[in-house]
């Protein structure tokens, strides 16, 4: 197959030619004008698409789909461990068109296997969830609405999954620790009281690295935190 | 429409499908039986179950606005309602006082005198139309005999005074009119209905025709004739004892005397009156006769004192 020659056999090849690909995906998440020069962004997402191509293998769907996955993914765990790290937000805008454009572009089969990848993650994520008492019904019925809540709670969620003892601590008593992440993140308790249950599920979808596809579907992007 | 969401399946139960959006919203949607089937993982759209509280949280500014409204209307209508804006009372010999608002219905009543109280013990009017009030105390005071054949024939008037808002009483008017008691309704000031007139217009001729009226008539008021007597009585006498300084006893003689006199008149008057019921008798003669008769009296006095003197 061309594709498959691509990847191993001409990949520095490809790479250039993908290269307009990866400063789309990621100009899309980090939502300003990357300059190959400048941006540590386009670096990451360079080597995360490299990754992609390694560990591509057909059952994975779409090579490109996939790739952006892994691209997207890349990114966040480097906004997660950068030191200054932006203000994320959920993003509602233009990702259903994009989306849309990348499905033309997949065959039914490919479709299809990303469908059941993303499925038996969905299955994973439900059984650890049912470990913490979890369950979509509940996750539904206590669920933010609001944008400014949402993205809060993304952030707060975002610094805990990058916290290695809150972790832990959730790990382990099946609990979130509200003492030590209200400290860690200036934010008040009730709030996190109040939304323990949607923080906790984000948590796990953050921290756990097997739920690649669901993180990936989560539309999030840089924001500045007064623009919204 | 808003609440069509499109989302990551998570779980079907049923019906109902949880979904994830993209951005980062747990929902419960509705499993719509004309698409396809979702499948677990692949992405469905469909309308959101809205748990109730949505609705409210959706209306609560309207609904409210609504309830605002609606607490102002009621408070004010209650205000209006509880303000009187008008006075009527009614004075039969029981007198009552009513307090209404302008609806013409009863907030108060309270008796001006103690026949009235025993009136309004007996009747409930509180929030009763002030027509059917009247009507009420009107009716009682017939049962309880403030009103009887004697009080019509004795001339006497209901007046009813309304001070304030005019309040029109039309239906009382018709009422009234059907029975023989004479009615005056003032209103701040204003004579609006005056029963009374008409009685005489139509009874007068009837009256002068019968001959014994002029006599008998005068016996009808014979209480209140007595007492003037007794006063001119009194005032004659105190005269006399200006002018006679030593005649006290003789007086007093004479007044026990005339007393006696006068009780034998009252027997008879009482008798008289008694017979003349049945005539329709005319409030304008009784007054008439009735100074005549004290006139009479007087002159008799004087003549008695004369010569006496």
């Amino acid at each position: 197959m061309n594709l498959k020659k691509d990847l191993n056999d001409n990949r520095n090849d490809f790479i250039e030619k993908s290269k307009k690909f990866i400063h789309s995906v990621a100009a899309n998440i980090c939502k300003k004008s990357l300059q190959w020069e400048n941006d540590d962004e386009l670096s990451i997402a360079l080597i995360a698409f490299d990754k992609a191509c390694e560990s591509y293998v057909e059952d994975k769907g779409n090579f490109f789909g996939y790739s952006k996955v892994i691209i997207k993914n890349a990114l966040i765990d480097y906004f997660r461990k950068n030191a200054n790290n932006p203000y994320l937000t959920f993003s509602t805008e233009d990702n259903q068109l994009e989306y849309i454009d990348a499905k033309n572009s997949m065959t039914n089969y490919e479709l299809e296997q990303e469908n059941i990848k993303r499925g038996e993650e969905i299955i994973l994520f439900n059984d650890e969830l049912k470990k913490y008492g979890l369950s979509f019904e509940v996750l539904a019925k206590s669920s933010p609405i609001h944008k400014d809540t949402k993205d809060r709670l993304l952030n707060l969620a975002f610094i805990c999954a990058n916290e290695a003892s809150i972790l832990e601590y959730i790990y382990k008593s099946k609990m979130l620790p509200v003492k030590q992440i209200c400290l860690l993140t200036n934010s008040n308790r009730k709030l996190i009281e109040k939304w323990r249950r949607y923080i906790l599920a984000l948590i796990l979808i953050f921290s756990n690295r097997e739920y690649v596809y669901i993180r990936s579907y989560l539309n999030i992007k840089v924001g500045e935190n007064d623009e919204y | 429409m808003m609440n069509i969401k499109n989302g990551l399946v998570m779980e079907i139960q049923g019906e109902a499908a949880y979904i994830m959006t993209s951005s980062g919203e747990f929902l419960k949607i509705k499993i719509d039986k004309n698409k396809t089937l979702p499948i677990l993982g692949g992405e469905y759209s469909s309308r959101v179950v809205g748990n109730p509280f949505m609705f409210i949280s959706k209306f609560k500014y309207a609904v409210s606005a609504c309830l605002l409204f609606f607490m102002l209307s009621l408070g004010g209508g209650t205000y209006a309602y509880y303000t009187p804006t008008s006075t009527v009372t009614i004075n039969i010999n029981p007198s009552i006082e009513f307090k209404l608002n302008r609806w013409s219905r009863v907030l108060s009543s309270h008796s001006l005198n103690s026949d009235g109280e025993k009136i309004l013990l007996e009747i409930k009017t509180k929030n009763k139309s002030i027509e059917d009030a009247l009507i009420m105390v009107i009716n009682q005071a017939k049962q309880d005999k403030y009103i009887n054949d004697n009080y019509t024939d004795m001339g006497k008037t209901i007046t009813i005074n309304i001070v304030g808002k005019e309040v029109g009483l039309p239906s009382l008017q018709k009422e009234l009119s059907k029975g023989n008691v004479n009615v005056r309704i003032d209103s701040n000031g204003n004579n609006i209905y005056n029963k009374n007139d008409k009685k005489l217009n139509n009874v007068s001729p009837k009256n002068n025709s019968d001959k014994n009226n002029v006599s008998t008539n005068a016996n009808s008021s014979v209480n209140k004739s007595d007492i003037d007597r007794n006063n001119s009585n009194v005032n004659i006498n105190n005269k006399t004892n200006k002018v006679l300084d030593n005649t006290e006893e003789i007086n007093d003689n004479s007044n026990d005397r005339y007393s006696n006199g006068l009780e034998n008149d009252n027997k008879k008057d009482n008798d008289n009156s008694n017979l003349e019921k049945s005539d329709g008798k005319l409030h304008k003669d009784k007054i008439d006769n009735h100074h005549d008769s004290d006139k009479e009296d007087k002159n008799n006095n004087q003549d008695n004192n004369g010569k006496k003197k």
